[in-house]
């Protein structure tokens, strides 16, 4: 079946039948969808909810859901060469043969990916060349905040939880197959009925698309089992998620703003999902994930409750946490991961290095927050440090980066008094502006200025074995331009990706070239795109996506960014009215507070 | 314990470290009770044979492991299958003769299915080859010294010119020790490997 496997890279990312694998007759139910993910198996498979989706959907008898992802350049060139369809994991199904093909939308530089796996997969890659024999190509995702940019590709795009929605909108379509009707019909009509669902081609930019949330997690699906994969993944563990939203509000994350409110798992349900997935694969570690998962109200109590229960089922287990929080309560929680005694490294994200520059994107610790930490970590012997910054925020000047530097500078030599085996590792990103957040009117700085930003910063750092990486600040740009995109790039995109672009999120993949003449042949300044300013009475490209926020908040969260006004936490301060619980009827949940 | 298992089809394209990782996740859902090392990062007790190489079967491959409680040999070998796929079944299991496999054996036995109708020669890889037979047109079976440093079967045809466009399947028969003009298999037990020289063995 896959007698080309020997003649490529990495061949067990395409030998499917990973251990749990749902014993289904594939072939035979009455609707089939293929989940695709446009990345490698090994990124794909590590996305939480590509994978809930996936056991949602198998949990019922008519319906069925498999995997694809874009083959690596080698095997696509193979299958190329030989006439040969992009296949499903599972039953292996050519793509073009299901009923749904659905898309993760999960990050802006996948988008040539995805026309590998519709070309390759013998679907025609825009939505206006597919016919009642083609499967019905639908977006979800964060990316689905911003689907105008690849709206010719698709037939339709769920804004918002999938795993509900989908489930709804799979439902209405078996019934209406059964009914008679055709594939094509139905999109029209669906879009009609579902406000959470786009259907590009029947509405134009004329519908307001409402984003589908669940209330509540305790009462959602997560699945009991997960697959296990024979070869090593990216996040190689099982995943419990101890709630979805995050209201920090740090002024330039997407996430922040357009998954709110906060909805928290109970501790009950953490544990009991803990256990069912560990048991049932056979994992060694387990990660309470989240966009935050320190702020998770229960956390310490999660950590203490597993920490015990699966000592009493005898399993060794280490748990680990996404990231940390700057306080010392992070440190305890550090600390009671690691009962085994192992400290890994420690990695924290201040974002910006002075408190000015803190305030203005909203991220709430202080210097004393930071140093604190440090010493406190430096003497319960924690030893390796990593730090996330931005370069290239709002209102960002040399004092900014000096204050970086010197930030750095204080971190290492505290690091260093408390403990000699301190080592600090500093990675430094492009602020990139996203849609649907307080900085979508602000621009991208040059290339060339934050690579001189980023330069001095590391030039700052020398001699003083503090290791500084940095993001490709090319790579940024292009993210730039696409997350705040509308319908004119996808043409730059099928034009690039018809030039040989391919996984070009992966840095040594890139070529600038390509995008630079594609963008040129098309008529585009990608500048425009990611660098220039937008007033507040433009219209944008993506408003009639509603991520439930509303503008007027998004506005007033940029004007107080100017004035260096950090806002509150509406967990534990006031509400702000951001506009989502008034517009949806929902509410923070808070595990322990009920 | 050593286990004997086999390792067939697709399974043929893990890597001997995933494939480590793997059997540890089946050994714990089995609830097979391994051992661990002190330290600060604490390991299974578990060893591999001599890895195969990516995209080579294994008929008969061999791991070690050290069990905290006695167990029925059988036993095991019945749990873990439940947690395998029958292209990785385990075969046998036996308690652990007091050699460590990777240095016990030094022979082995592979079975090259070309693509391609050509005669297989290899001339550049003296020292290590025991003997070939044509068991059918396209069909090798190869006798291997296995020495330290030696290349593996991969590089050994590769450097005779082959490469995956003209090979269809590689398989390895065994492990065995050569000594004395007797041979061992990883159990210690003597065997007679004239079976594997009669074509039709
Ligand atoms: S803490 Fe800030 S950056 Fe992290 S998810 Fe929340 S809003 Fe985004
Ligand atoms: S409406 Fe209020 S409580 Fe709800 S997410 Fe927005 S700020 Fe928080």
């Amino acid at each position: 079946m896959r007698d080309w496997l020997s003649l490529v890279s990495r061949p067990s990312r395409y030998i499917g039948r990973e251990w749990n694998i749902p014993a289904k007759e594939w072939k035979r139910s009455e609707v089939r969808v293929c989940l695709a993910y446009p990345d490698t198996y090994e990124i794909g498979m590590s996305y939480l909810g590509y994978k809930i989706l996936y056991w949602l959907l198998n949990g019922f008898e008519w319906l069925s859901a498999e995997r694809a992802f874009t083959p690596w350049i080698d095997a696509e060139m193979l299958l190329r060469s030989r006439g040969e369809f992009l296949r499903s994991l599972e039953s292996s199904t050519p793509l073009k043969d299901f009923d749904f093909l659905g898309v993760t939308l999960q990050y802006e530089m996948n988008a040539t990916n995805i026309l590998t796996l519709l070309d390759l997969g013998g679907i025609p890659i825009r939505a206006e060349d597919r016919d009642d024999d083609h499967p019905i190509v639908i977006g979800g995702g964060p990316g689905a905040f911003t689907a105008q940019v690849y709206a010719p590709f698709f037939d339709c795009f769920l804004l918002g939880d999938g795993e509900e929605a989908f489930l709804e909108l799979l439902r209405a379509y078996r019934d209406w197959r059964r009914a008679g009707g055709k594939r094509r019909d139905f999109l029209a009509e669906a879009g009609d009925h579902f406000p959470w669902l786009w259907v590009p081609l029947a509405h134009g930019r004329s519908k307001l698309v409402r984003r589908s949330i669940i209330p509540s997690l305790d009462e959602g699906f997560y699945p009991k089992v997960d697959l296990v994969p024979w070869t090593e993944i990216v996040h190689d563990r099982v995943s419990v998620e101890v709630f979805r939203g995050c209201t920090r509000g740090c002024r330039f994350c997407q996430a922040g703003m357009v998954y709110r409110p906060v909805r928290e798992r109970s501790l009950d349900k953490v544990v009991e999902i803990a256990k069912n997935l560990v048991l049932s694969t056979g994992y060694e570690e387990l990660s309470l994930t989240s966009l935050a998962s320190c702020d998770y109200s229960m956390i310490k109590e999660a950590l203490i409750s597993l920490r015990s229960e699966f000592q009493r089922l005898g399993l060794r287990l280490s748990l680990s946490l996404p990231s940390l929080r700057m306080d010392t309560f992070s440190i305890d929680l550090a600390e009671e991961i690691m009962s085994d005694g192992r400290k890994t490294t420690l990695t924290f994200a201040p974002e910006a290095g002075t408190q000015r520059l803190r305030d203005v994107i909203n991220k709430n610790i202080t210097d004393d927050d930071i140093f604190k930490t440090v010493e406190e970590l430096a003497k319960r012997g924690w030893n390796r440090v990593k730090l996330y910054f931005m370069v290239g925020l709002p209102t960002e000047g040399d004092e900014d980066i000096s204050g970086l530097v010197s930030l750095v500078k204080g971190i290492h030599r505290l690091g260093k008094r408390f403990n000699r085996r301190f080592s600090l590792s500093v990675s430094l990103a492009s602020f990139v502006p996203k849609a649907h957040t307080p900085f979508q009117w602000e621009g991208q700085l040059p290339q060339d200025v934050l690579r001189e930003r980023m330069r001095f910063i590391k030039s700052s750092l020398k001699g003083k074995d503090i290791e500084v990486h940095y993001h490709d600040v090319d790579l940024s740009f292009l993210e730039a331009v696409f997350a705040r995109g509308d319908h004119n790039l996808a043409s730059v995109i099928e034009r690039a990706w018809r030039k040989g672009a391919r996984f070009d999120g992966w840095d040594e993949q890139l070529n600038m070239r390509t995008w630079i003449s594609a963008f040129s042949e098309e008529g585009i300044d990608p500048y425009y795109y990611a660098q220039r300013k937008i007033s507040y009475d433009e219209k944008l490209p993506w408003d009639f996506l509603d991520s439930g926020v509303d503008k007027d908040f998004l506005i007033l969260e940029h004007r107080s960014a100017l004035l260096g006004r950090a806002s509150g936490d509406c967990r534990w301060d006031s509400c702000l009215r951001c506009g989502v619980c008034q517009k949806y009827s929902v509410r923070n949940e808070i595990a322990s507070r009920v | 314990m050593r286990l004997e298992y086999r390792k067939l089809g697709s399974f043929r394209f893990i890597s001997h470290l995933d494939w480590l990782n793997a059997l540890k996740r089946a050994l714990r859902r089995a609830s097979i009770p391994i051992g661990y090392s002190g330290g600060f990062s604490p390991q299974m007790k578990i060893s591999l044979g001599p890895p195969l190489p990516v995209g080579v079967e294994g008929l008969r491959e061999y791991v070690d492991l050290e069990l905290t409680e006695v167990r029925v040999p059988l036993d095991v070998v019945h749990k873990l299958n439940e947690e395998l796929p029958p292209e990785l079944w385990f075969l046998r299991c036996e308690s652990s003769p007091d050699f460590d496999i990777v240095k016990f054996v030094n022979f082995s036995i592979y079975d090259v299915f070309l693509s391609s109708e050509c005669e297989l020669k290899l001339d550049g890889v003296k020292g290590a080859l025991y003997k070939i037979i044509k068991l059918y047109p396209k069909v090798y079976r190869l006798f291997l010294f296995l020495t330290p440093g030696a290349s593996g079967i991969v590089k050994l045809l590769f450097s005779s010119g082959l490469s995956w466009q003209d090979i269809f399947l590689i398989r390895r028969l065994g492990i065995w020790r050569f000594e004395d003009g007797k041979i061992l298999n990883p159990f210690g037990e003597v065997e007679d490997l004239d079976k594997y020289i009669d074509k039709r063995g």
